[in-house]
């Protein structure tokens, strides 16, 4: 039967009003510390008695992390704690950054839109079922991946990126953000940094026991957007296995910047096939110059899938990302 | 079909749930009436974790099986797709299983038939393997029969001093109505207006009769059945007590609108109110004092418990049935496949049913069509993991299990009945929760062309790399119907 325990272990609870006191609060718990956004990935967890830390840092009362303001150069800037749903209905977000509103939009259900955050989306853990199962996996500490064995069910899992670990990031925001080369901001008790949105996801080889830069102490507290390309062309896609409550198999973002005719520059991500959002730098290079067509998108697809390598029962998503990568650059708009 | 050979293996998971394959063979007898058959059946243990029916247990897998080999001899034979099921449907004198024994009613053609115009199948069939810009466009049938009631419950009802009538149900309420419709029968009988009706249900405490359990498969036939034995009991009570008070014979009278009344004259009789206080002053057969001694024993208990209350009739269904109860449900989808992403939408539905007597349209329209989502959910998303090595689920939630959501199903879906009552049962009505899961399962899979060897079958499914780097989609080969599959497809599980 279905090992779900309801009753989650106990902890000590504390809400913070402001930034400040979260990450004191973070940094005297360390990794006995869990930070509760919209509460979606982290009650799985505790009602698994899979994650059991000893304090729960609570972001629901720090106003400061919440809305959408004008940012620097036209740009804006998110709070972390912003929920899925302002963003999908925010008019300077549906206007000027249709890749970030089309993708929030479709997270999960309008439920789950309403109570999970932009930050907690993007925050979140891998889906990769033996890891969240509580296998003793490398990415739990272990020293072996279930997911990658000859009989392992991983239809889910990733077909580039891998280094033991073979789960991948299971965020729908997460690449339209890469695409529009966001900026994420990380709060500590050592003061405030920044990080260029594909360099805010990490894969195995780096950590194996994370997916962003983030470690402990460290909260994501905005998430901050150049200001968009004029006219640009832009394809935001997600494959998965129903149309709500699903998490992609692979998702695409791009962002084309078209003159006569002419691919002038673009960004190209994709999703859910590798540990993090995967910049499909070889592919934006080679459709530069070239019409926004059916056989660019074709060579495109084509090149951003050299080097992947299927498991077991992933195959598909090799043809899934070429086609997909082909109809973010064909179909545009 | 002049032969059908059949080899079920079931995996019957660690402790052995052993009787679906032998319902999927008895339900393959059904739907093609096959004039030879060999019939073998083994199931196994394995290493998995325990599993449970959800619904049409044997019925929804055979239909999966058997019918994209059906349409695949229709294609072979050049036969319309919808005139081979026909051909090989049952009639009233269709039979099923190993004795051949006879089915109570079945208007299986009539289910196609009506299913076929409201669907369009004539228009319809003729898109089949278009193609506009990455979409393919598939139309297909399911057809699916599943058992459809039970008899030799008890039905029990009392008419209290305030004049309405208590029906007493066993079953429970899982929110399909049933708990209601099947007290309608007892309302029907004694032509009493339906706000005069209590229903009464929940624990045993509530003296309540010998049920089934809530299951499609049982309640509506049961207790249609069941209720209208104890409502023809309680009219002969009426009856008789009138004839006891006011004179002649209990032939005399009639009941009808909350009263017991001499035939052509409705001044000379008495209402319920007064009738239930008779009853309690009388006693005995009248009260709940004495009871009929074939009642089951659960339902021997609750008459003595609410003996003294009113005018108190309980019966057992003891109504003849010559055949097996089987309701049928047949289901037209026209589905979109994308070629680049394998995705499919569902953009037209149809689906329709023998199921006897319609009892409440719009919970039948809700039952079907939930089947049928629920088998559409089986076919493409709904799954059902554990790791084959150390046999651990993983689909342990809503979310990882994927059953279909509302955006997965077509907004309009259509519906229409038969609507031809059972003549071996007096209402007239069979049940419905079982047979539209295989429908739904089926129709989808044949819409996209494809005669799955596994389900679920998720779009990716179709959309393999091959090692000459096509990756391209097999549905859409299948539905084109112009070239071989590559091993890579085959073993994708969509093959002929």
């Amino acid at each position: 039967m279905a090992v779900i325990r309801d009753m989650i272990p106990p902890f000590e609870l504390f809400q913070p009003a402001g930034v400040d006191d979260a990450v004191r609060l973070m940094q005297e718990h360390g990794d006995q510390g869990w930070v509760l956004a919209g509460g979606l990935d982290t009650f799985d967890w505790f009602k698994d008695r899979i994650k059991r830390p000893s304090a729960v840092i609570d972001l629901g009362g720090i106003d400061e992390l919440r809305g959408i303001s004008a940012g620097a150069d036209g740009g804006l800037e998110i709070g972390a704690m912003t929920s899925l749903t302002d963003i999908s209905e925010n008019a300077d977000v549906v206007g000027g950054y249709p890749l970030l509103a089309t993708s929030a939009g479709l997270v999960a259900t309008p439920q789950i839109r309403n109570q999970g955050t932009l930050g907690g989306n993007i925050a979140q853990d891998t889906r990769c079922w033996y890891y969240r199962s509580g296998w003793p996996c490398y990415r739990a500490g272990g020293n072996i991946c279930y997911a990658a064995t000859p009989r392992s069910m991983n239809r889910e899992h990733c077909i580039m990126g891998a280094s033991r670990c073979v789960a991948v990031n299971p965020s729908d925001t997460a690449p339209a953000l890469v695409a529009l080369d966001a900026e994420m901001v990380v709060a500590s008790t050592s003061g405030e940094r920044t990080y260029a949105a594909t360099d805010f996801f990490i894969g195995p080889d780096l950590d194996i026991t994370r997916m962003t830069v983030l470690e402990p102490g460290d909260l994501l507290t905005q998430i901050r957007l150049p200001a968009p390309w004029s006219g640009a062309r832009h394809y935001f896609e997600k494959i998965c296995d129903r149309k709500s409550w699903d998490f992609s198999l692979a998702s695409v973002a791009s962002m084309l910047n078209v003159e006569g005719g002419v691919i002038q520059d673009a960004r190209l991500v994709v999703n859910g096939i590798a540990p993090y959002p995967v910049r499909m730098g070889a592919a934006e290079a080679a459709v530069r110059g070239r019409a926004p067509s059916d056989e660019t998108g074709q060579m495109a697809g084509e090149i951003a899938v050299e080097g992947s390598r299927a498991l077991r029962h992933n195959d598909y998503k090799i043809a899934l990302t070429r086609n997909l990568v082909k109809r973010a650059i064909r179909d545009a708009a | 079909m002049t032969a059908l050979d059949l080899y079920i293996v079931q995996d019957g998971g660690p402790y052995g749930r052993a009787s679906d394959y032998n319902t999927a063979g008895t339900v393959a007898t059904a739907i093609y009436q096959p004039e030879n058959m060999r019939f073998r059946g083994v199931p196994v243990y394995t290493n998995t974790p325990p599993r449970s029916a959800q619904r049409a247990p044997g019925g929804a897998q055979i239909v999966a099986m058997l019918e994209p080999v059906v349409d695949k001899a229709a294609r072979e034979l050049g036969v319309d797709r919808l005139e081979i099921r026909k051909i090989n449907a049952p009639g009233h004198d269709g039979w099923l299983g190993e004795q051949k024994g006879p089915f109570t009613s079945a208007y299986v053609r009539e289910a196609l038939d009506l299913g076929a115009e409201l669907f369009n199948w004539e228009e319809k069939k003729r898109l089949s393997g278009r193609r506009e810009g990455t979409k393919v466009t598939g139309v297909g049938i399911g057809l699916s029969p599943f058992t459809a009631g039970s008899t030799g419950r008890d039905g029990l009802m009392v008419i209290r001093p305030d004049g309405k009538l208590y029906v007493h149900q066993g079953i429970g309420n899982l929110g399909t109505h049933s708990i209601a419709d099947t007290a309608r029968a007892a309302a029907d009988v004694l032509d009493l207006s339906w706000d005069q009706v209590v229903i009464v249900w929940g624990d045993t405490s509530r003296h309540l009769p010998f049920s089934t359990v809530q299951a499609g498969s049982q309640t509506t036939h049961a207790h249609t059945r069941a209720n209208h034995a104890a409502a023809t009991a309680l009219v002969g009570l009426l009856q008789e007590l009138a004839a006891n008070e006011l004179g002649g014979s209990p032939g005399d009278y009639r009941v009808a609108d909350g009263r017991v009344f001499r035939a052509g004259n409705r001044t000379v009789g008495m209402d319920f109110a007064q009738a239930a206080f008779r009853a309690i002053a009388l006693g005995g057969k009248f009260s709940g004092g004495e009871f009929p001694e074939d009642l089951n024993d659960v339902t021997k208990a609750s008459v003595t418990g609410l003996a003294g209350q009113g005018l108190v009739a309980a019966a057992r269904d003891n109504y003849p049935r010559e055949g097996a109860v089987f309701t049928w449900v047949a289901s037209f989808a026209q589905v979109e496949l994308d070629v680049e992403t394998g995705e499919v939408e569902i953009v037209d539905l149809a689906s329709t049913t023998d199921c006897g007597t319609v009892m409440h349209p719009r919970s039948l329209a809700a039952q079907t069509n939930g089947g049928v989502f629920q088998g559409i959910g089986m076919a493409k998303s709904q799954r059902w993991v554990f790791d084959p090595k150390w046999g651990i689920p993983f689909t342990k939630r809503f979310y990882t299990a994927r059953p279909p959501g509302m955006l997965d199903v077509p907004r309009n879906p259509r519906f229409a009945a038969v609507n031809q009552p059972d003549p071996h049962t007096p209402v007239g009505a069979k049940g419905i929760g079982e047979p539209p899961v295989g429908a739904g399962g089926r129709v989808r899979l044949r819409s996209r062309g494809c005669h799955g060897r596994t389900l679920p079958l998720p779009h990716t499914a179709h959309l393999r790399h091959d090692s000459g780097g096509a990756g391209r989609p097999a549905t859409a080969l299948r539905l084109a119907g112009n070239a071989r599959l590559t091993e890579k497809e085959k073993q994708s599980g969509c093959h002929s």
